[in-house]
């Protein structure tokens, strides 16, 4: 199992720049998700690792080699796609023995070897099936199969799981990380689901227009989001524009937020379940009196949408037994904004 | 500098089969065409359009390209509304015999037109079958009708074409979303409304294509007019007697005429085609059959549904039953009395007669294999390639389509009457190579169409994820491509084959001794009064044509 | 099964492949042969108007007294163009059948080779072309004729003009323009009103003759079976096809000796020029025209030879009948064929 090293990656297509200036490492055995809205150049990336798109600038490395300028069918990647592209010709035993008949294995090594991947993705059984019969979870639980039986030294996924129903995702999603443990393969997965991405993965690139944005783990990104893009993206947040001087960050000219010391920067962040709110003044710092325009009832979280002077702030309380802040529509309360919350971009 | 080298090593092989490709398109589609627009231009003293001034200036020849275009619209407006018709009838209604009436109403398309006149003829002329049957029946002085000139023509293009318009709309009608007009039944629209709002846009694509397919074999009928009896002129027949007469500069004339108005309604089919590609990936609810439960009702469909058949098969059983007519015993009755297998007799144990068997059957399969070859690249370019010069491409294939038969014909002796460079300074007239030449041209465009089609249901992705299992090209070409594209390929090579074993248009303005095609040996046969004989090469093609269908319908499962 | 077609197609492949070359194959020792011997070639290809029937007994003599394998194709109107196209490189060796009018017009085009064989020697000039580039071996007359069953002695036509005759309106059935014997006859009958300069008319009497005419056909016997089963009572046609269809097909025809008399048609046969197969086209005409040939064809299939002695040998009528011959000077119509018939044909003929 190999790492996989991009270094200053440029691709333009046509007149436009796909892939501004990549530079990205993944480790050995990590789970690392590209991340970003559809046209933000992930997949591209993912393609030019596999060799299936040429970049024009810059090297691709796989276990210290640098395979640029390898065909795709020599690279030692495995790769599954979105729309899983099963060989219709083939039965589900033929597809998954496919590449390790071009490697000349020997025949009962293949059978063998099938057999028990069939297994690993919980498959047994179904060698002779057409593939037409199959579902959308068992279609990609053979291209999976098909992808590793040949023990690369990276596993791509492009968006393998887009096309599944909700529940069939979240069921997937548990296979496909107990997978990729057991094997411990390295593994590059491209999403645009920012749940997704954060669920499976040990680190994640966030792309936007052919940039990386920010490349952390889960819990980091989601904590210190390190421009106004990362955190509109992942999460929820509320996001304003400001200007700061002595630690004092003006919205609007006229609300005045405290922040910790030496931070610069023209946007803050703040995530809707890191404001308090309550109904009596308790004079901490950065608090405010608001009046609540909407409450959305989400099951596990109530949300209020409040009005601050003329800015609107997202709240979100945990609704549990314990905490019955039943606010009403319309009625005036106060918040606060802890300054350890409060993000500057 | 490493990757210039392997982008050059890897593509000596690909810029060989670029060149080869515009060589054969170039050579024999568009130079012969060229040719032939020269000569309608070259006089003594250079170019002139005198030819065409004197063409259109004689009143005669105006009505002969009214009278071509004329037969061609009547032709789609006769065809567009039997095919359809029948489009909806078989998939509207549900009923048990459905499939064998598919079936049925498919079958003019496997039986090559010439066959299908001189049946009519047998059946429907003056002193015809049918007509002499009726007449007996109701007991009349004069003729029922009259089977010459335009309505007799166009009788036989209703038989013979209606199958593209029957095919296109039963395929689109597949495609119509039952839950729109269950919508719109609950909005309160009147049966007229949902099928002007509804059923009628998804069709009309169909509806395009096909009235141009239609239009154009309508204008380039050649058979059908000439075996007819010259009542009704047309631009075809008129080119055969100007190059009797030897006036080749009016057959050139004529031949333009007759392209450009083909590469008129080609252009238009374009357009229709490229607005096409976006209705097709609308999946709803498909439209369900429905069931006939009034007893009354059901007797009336049965038997419109019979006659219609009986319509249909009446002249393949004439051919069937004709062929078994003694020789010569049938010039004064009107119903054959003596029958044997002696045509049968003949045409397999003479040699002379068995020849045209023999050479249909070899020049088609030489045809049908040279257009796989040029076909299966050039569909590969054109759809999963981004080479820069693919439209030229799309257009040279597609030309022949603009080319009525005659037009092929008239074009390959322009071009191959002098040493040509395109076929190593030779000339091909009166070689046994020109006229499976011409078939060729005339297939290009079918097997660019179907072996496209396939390539397009073949998705890039398998092509990826071949690639990264380790596939080297030859691989991915001979375990994944091949295999996928076969059915369609296989499926187009047959349907080229039909059409080329049973073509006479072209074969009669081409042929020489020793590749005297078998349509040519029936009209031959027809002419020396031998009907029978006629009839029994007719019956061989038929069997033939029949069984590769059916093989062709087994493969696309 | 996939597999199994492949392979059907791959025998089917090579089968065709065999039988191309065997052609080929013949044609590469051919042409090494004809340097400056006079063996003669394994093959000859000739082009014809005749019948399949009679090119058949033709060809079945000629190899079994010369060994030389004949091929041909009977192109009926469609000769002269034919051969014409392959100028540059001719692929026929004899052009067989024809009237002696396209003879005239396509040696013009130096299309034919000089030979002059034996048997032209007692032949008379009008039948051969005074330098020798064509032979005639047949003569047609072209006759009008009538189904008896329909018309009486009286009521029926008695001279060409009567074809226009408003009495005969849709009665009369003809071939077509692509015909070589109907293109002849019209050249000829306008022959008529052109030496009298008086075109106009001629062109008066072909119209009225199209308004009369009920149907045209491709073949001669679509137009006899057309006649046998009373479609139309009058028309007219190469004589040997009359007498034919009279002897074996039973039908009720009566000839009539037109007044103004008959066209007789030559038929003629040359060499082409260029032909790959020389020797054997020379020893195909001498045997075409070669009296013992000329009599048998008389015999089995109806056709008036040239030669005198074939004459005498042939069938009783062709020695009484004495048809009047139609004063035409096949020179001059030659010149004015294709116009008079392209004109005929694309502004008259049914229209």
């Amino acid at each position: 199992m190999g790492e996989v090293l991009l270094k200053n990656i440029r691709k333009i297509y046509g007149n436009k720049e796909v892939l501004k200036d990549i530079t990205l490492k993944i480790n050995k055995g990590e789970f690392f998700t590209f991340l970003g809205p559809s046209g933000c150049g992930k997949t591209t990336l993912l393609r030019i690792i596999a060799g299936l798109e040429i970049h024009q600038k810059g090297k691709v490395y796989l276990k210290g080699e640098d395979i640029s300028h390898l065909s795709a069918e020599k690279r030692k990647v495995g790769m599954v796609f979105q729309n899983y592209a099963l060989f219709p010709n083939m039965t589900v035993f033929e597809n998954i023995a496919y590449g390790l008949k071009l490697k000349g294995v020997n025949k009962k090594k293949i059978k063998n070897k099938v057999k028990s991947y069939l297994n690993l993705v919980n498959l047994s059984g179904y060698d002779n099936r057409n593939i037409t019969q199959l579902s959308g979870g068992e279609q990609q639980r053979v291209a999976l199969a098909r992808s590793v039986i040949t023990e690369p030294e990276v596993l791509l996924l492009d968006e393998p799981l887009s096309n599944l129903d909700a529940r069939l995702r979240d069921k997937m999603r548990l296979e496909i990380k107990e997978l990729q443990k057991k094997l411990g393969i390295t593994t590059i997965f491209v999403t645009h689901d920012q749940s997704e991405a954060l669920s499976m993965s040990d680190k994640i690139a966030i792309f936007n227009m052919g940039n990386c944005m920010q490349v952390g783990a889960p819990v980091d990104i989601y904590r210190n989001p390190k421009n106004s893009f990362v955190a509109k993206f992942v999460g929820e947040t509320n996001l304003y524009d400001v200007n700061i001087s002595n630690n004092d960050a003006i919205i609007n000219e006229n609300i005045i937020l405290k922040l910790k010391d030496g931070k610069k920067g023209n946007h803050i962040s703040i995530r809707p379940q890191d404001i308090m709110i309550y109904r009596k003044k308790k004079n901490l710092v950065n608090e405010f009196k608001v009046n609540i325009l909407d409450i959305q009832f989400n099951g596990a979280t109530i949300e209020y949408i409040c009005k601050l002077k003329n800015i609107k702030v997202k709240i979100w309380v945990l609704n549990n037994t314990f905490n019955h802040n039943a606010f009403n529509n319309g009625e005036n309360v106060f918040i606060h904004l802890p300054k350890e919350s409060i993000n500057v971009l | 500098m490493d990757r210039v080298i392997r982008y050059f090593k890897n593509d000596i092989l690909k810029h060989i089969i670029y060149i080869g490709v515009f060589w054969i398109l170039i050579g024999f589609v568009l130079y012969p065409a060229f040719n032939t627009f020269l000569s309608s231009l070259k006089s003594q003293d250079g170019l002139t359009l005198k030819y065409y001034k004197d063409f259109f200036s004689n009143k005669n020849n105006i009505t002969v390209v009214v009278n071509t275009i004329k037969l061609g619209l009547a032709t789609v407006l006769v065809c567009g509304v039997i095919g359809t018709g029948l489009a909806f009838y078989v998939n509207y209604f549900d009923f048990k015999y459905n499939n064998i009436i598919n079936k049925l109403l498919l079958t003019p398309i496997m039986i090559p037109g010439v066959i299908i006149v001189i049946a009519f003829i047998q059946l429907y002329g003056e002193s015809g079958l049918i007509t002499s049957t009726i007449e007996l029946l109701f007991n009349l002085d004069k003729h029922p009708y009259s089977f010459k000139g335009f309505y007799g023509i166009l009788f036989i293009h209703a038989y013979t074409q209606y199958v593209y318009f029957y095919l296109n709309v039963s395929v689109s009608i597949g495609y119509i979303d039952y839950s729109t007009i269950e919508a719109a039944k609950n909005l309160g629209a009147s049966k007229l409304k949902i099928f002007t709002s509804v059923i009628l846009p998804t069709i009309t694509p169909a509806l395009a294509t096909s009235s141009i397919l239609t239009f154009m074999s309508g204008i380039g009928s050649f058979s059908a007019p000439n075996l007819l009896g010259h009542n009704y002129k047309v631009l075809s027949t008129q080119i055969l007697l100007a190059k009797t007469n030897n006036y080749m500069e009016i057959a050139s004339v004529q031949v333009m005429i007759l392209l450009f108005t083909g590469l008129v309604f080609l252009t238009l089919l374009r357009h229709y085609e490229r607005s096409t590609k976006i209705e097709m990936s609308v999946k709803g609810k498909a439209i369900r059959p429905v069931k006939i439960k009034d007893p009354k009702k059901r007797k009336i469909y049965m038997a419109l549904a019979g006659f219609v058949i009986l319509t249909i098969i009446l002249p393949i059983l004439t051919i069937f039953l004709l062929s078994f007519v003694k020789p010569g015993t049938w010039m004064i009755n009107i119903y054959p009395k003596e029958f044997g297998f002696d045509n049968y007799m003949k045409i397999f144990t003479k040699s002379r007669v068995f020849a045209p068997f023999k050479n249909s059957i070899s020049m088609s399969l030489w045809a049908t294999f040279f257009s796989l070859v040029l076909g299966v690249p050039c569909a590969y370019i054109i759809n999963k390639t981004k080479f820069k010069a693919k439209g030229i491409l799309e257009l040279l294939v597609i030309l022949p389509w603009a080319m009525p038969a005659s037009t092929i014909a008239i074009n390959m002796i322009n071009g191959f009457n002098k040493p040509n460079i395109f076929v190593g300074n030779n000339i091909l007239v009166g070689t046994y190579i020109l006229l499976p030449l011409a078939y060729f041209v005339g297939i290009i465009p079918l097997m660019v169409k179907t072996t496209g089609v396939s390539l397009n249901n073949l998705n890039n992705t398998l092509i990826d994820a071949s690639k990264t299992l380790g596939a080297s090209w030859k691989n991915t070409f001979k375990k994944i491509i091949i295999p996928i594209i076969s059915p369609g390929i296989i499926a187009g090579a047959v349907l080229g084959f039909i059409r080329c074993v049973g073509e006479y248009t072209t074969s009669a303005l081409l042929y020489g001794v020793a590749n005297k095609p078998i349509s040519i040996a029936m009209v031959n046969a027809l002419y020396e009064f031998e009907i029978g004989l006629s009839m029994a090469y007719g019956v061989l093609i038929i069997v033939i044509t029949s069984i590769l269908a059916s093989l062709m319908m087994k493969l696309r499962r | 099964m996939k597999r199994f077609i492949s392979l059907l197609l791959v025998m089917l492949l090579a089968f065709s492949l065999a039988a191309c070359n065997s052609n080929d194959v013949t044609e590469n020792k051919d042409s090494e042969k004809n340097e400056e011997n006079t063996e003669l070639e394994e093959k000859i290809v000739v082009y014809s108007t005749h019948p399949e029937d009679l090119l058949e007994y033709v060809s079945g003599k000629f190899e079994e007294k010369t060994g030389v394998k004949v091929e041909f194709i009977n192109l009926r109107g469609e000769l002269a163009d034919r051969v014409r196209a392959e100028k540059e490189n001719p692929q026929s060796d004899v052009m067989f059948g024809g009237a002696s009018s396209l003879f005239i017009d396509m040696k013009k085009d130096d299309l034919f080779e000089k030979y002059v064989p034996a048997w032209s020697n007692d032949i008379k000039d009008i039948f051969k072309d005074e330098e020798g580039y064509w032979t005639g071996t047949i003569q047609t007359p072209v006759m009008l004729f009538y189904n008896n069953e329909m018309l009486s002695e009286k009521e029926a036509p008695k001279d060409w003009s009567d074809l226009a005759n408003p009495k005969y309106k849709n009665n009369v059935l003809s071939r077509n323009s692509l015909s070589s014997s109907a293109r002849a006859t019209i050249a000829s009958l306008l022959y008529q009103y052109y030496k009298d300069d008086n075109m106009e008319e001629g062109w008066n009497f072909i119209n009225e003759f199209d308004d009369n005419v009920k149907g045209y056909y491709g073949s001669g016997s679509l137009q006899f079976q057309a006649i046998g089963r009373k479609e139309g009572a009058v028309s007219f046609s190469v004589l040997n096809s009359i007498i034919d269809n009279k002897e074996k097909n039973n039908l009720p025809l009566s000839i009539v000796d037109a007044k103004s008399g008959s066209p007789v048609i030559t038929d003629a046969v040359a060499v082409i020029k260029g032909a790959k197969h020389m020797n054997a086209a020379k020893a195909f005409v001498d045997f075409v025209g070669s009296p013992e040939i000329q009599a048998e064809l008389a015999n089995k299939f109806n056709r008036l030879p040239t030669h005198p002695k074939a004459i005498e040998n042939g069938k009783a009528w062709m020695k009484e009948a004495e048809y009047k011959v139609m004063d035409v000077d096949w020179s001059v119509v030659s010149k004015k064929e294709s116009e008079w018939i392209q004109k005929w044909a694309s502004e008259i003929e049914a229209e």
